[in-house]
């Protein structure tokens, strides 16, 4: 390929572009970065190699360009002026889980390349994590002094983070579809109520 | 060889070479992965025969199974203590400590399970093992009917503490997880998960 200027972009480039990062997106997660050749993302676009490398350069080059995708909803800022409640933080998990269900594939891949010395996905890993931790330790705040506050706030991430990740590699592909269903939810968040102890602190 | 009659010191010979094989099993399986290393590189190391591991382990599969339940991970401080709520924290700590001292089995296993393998992803239970006897059974004694519910609860959290860990300090993980606001956090929210017996006795 010669490294001329680069191509303008037509709408029907950026579909195509578009569709070619979705579904290295999920062959990524599902089969892994380095398993995954360019001819099989090419084939599942339905693209010739020569077409596909007319998009990206490198298989890298595509995986640095999922990492700029959008994440699928986050958590929602459910900040109002009262004391946090049960009903908060039962929204709070409810979409930390939705988001792990919209997002399944980009996270199983930001795993692995993490443990493979990734840092752009271990950077992106963390400012999704940043955002659920201040969502919760602010609402911790105006119930609990700052000390307690930060212990339940990392007690809720890190059973969010083992509850969900542990559903996701048993579950392989099924993941999505158990993580919808009502018990799932209800089990986290009586978890989470377990270990945020509002109703004991309204109690006393 | 042994002499006969020196029956017991050949037990023991074959308990330390059967030890000496799952160290050597754990290490290479920490280096080069799961599926990347071989039992003939395991015996090699040690400087055994293929048959001689097999003597002992009937598979590959076999030996990583035997790994993960590892009997070395007990010691159980509850042994020799009343059971109290400290002492169960304790307990927990300690179970949770074996995890922390070995970052590069913990990558490998969690790359597995990250991958789908069979073995490792079936290892993520907290309803049999080590985990069931040492930390779910002494629960319900101390607590009663919801020690099962709450046994599972402080595994999956802790599985998040150490995936977490493991994703978020890579090559600092020992240096991190040792620190003293590491540590003091890690108890502070055991303590937290694992509610205080009926009576507050304790």
């Amino acid at each position: 390929m010669t490294a001329g200027d680069p191509p303008v972009r037509s709408r029907i480039g950026d579909e195509t572009r578009q569709k070619i990062l979705e579904t290295a997106r999920q062959l990524f997660g599902t089969t892994g970065f380095d398993a995954t050749s360019v001819r099989e993302i090419a084939e599942a676009v339905g693209l010739t190699d020569a077409a596909l490398y007319y998009h990206f350069k490198s298989k890298r080059e595509i995986l640095s360009a999922i990492w700029d995708l959008p994440v699928e909803g986050g958590v929602r800022r459910l900040r109002s002026e009262g004391p946090f409640v049960p009903s908060q933080l039962d929204a709070i998990t409810d979409s930390a889980v939705a988001f792990s269900v919209a997002n399944d594939h980009i996270l199983r891949l930001m795993c692995r390349e993490i443990l493979g010395g990734d840092q752009t996905a271990l950077a992106l890993r963390q400012q999704n994590r940043a955002v659920l931790r201040r969502t919760l330790y602010e609402s911790f705040l105006t119930v609990f002094d700052a000390d307690e506050a930060d212990i339940r706030t990392e007690a809720i991430l890190a059973l969010l983070t083992g509850v969900n990740m542990k559903t996701q590699m048993a579950a392989g592909p099924d993941f999505p579809r158990i993580a919808a269903q009502p018990a799932y939810r209800e089990r986290i968040r009586s978890w989470a109520r377990a270990l945020a102890g509002l109703e004991e602190q309204q109690a006393g | 060889m042994p002499k006969s009659g020196a029956r017991a010191s050949q037990a023991q010979t074959s308990r330390d070479t059967r030890r000496r094989i799952l160290e050597s099993a754990r290490s290479l399986f920490a280096e080069n992965g799961y599926s990347a290393t071989s039992v003939r590189e395991i015996a090699r190391r040690l400087g055994l025969s293929d048959p001689a591991v097999y003597y002992h382990f009937s598979s590959k599969r076999d030996l990583y199974a035997a790994l993960l339940e590892d009997p070395e991970y007990g010691s159980p401080p509850l042994e020799q203590q009343p059971l109290t709520h400290d002492s169960m924290v304790a307990q927990v700590l300690h179970f949770f400590g074996w995890w922390t001292a070995r970052p590069e089995f913990g990558q490998m296993l969690l790359r597995e399970q990250l991958a789908g393998e069979e073995t490792s992803v079936a290892f993520m239970s907290s309803s049999d093992g080590p985990w069931h006897d040492q930390i779910t059974l002494p629960l319900r004694k101390l607590i009663g009917s919801p020690g099962d519910d709450v046994s599972a609860m402080v595994f999956d959290m802790l599985a998040g503490v150490l995936w977490d860990a493991l994703l978020s300090y890579g090559d600092h993980f020992s240096d991190s997880v040792h620190q003293e606001y590491f540590q003091r956090r890690l108890r502070a929210m055991v303590e937290l998960a694992i509610p205080a017996p009926p009576g507050g006795a304790a």
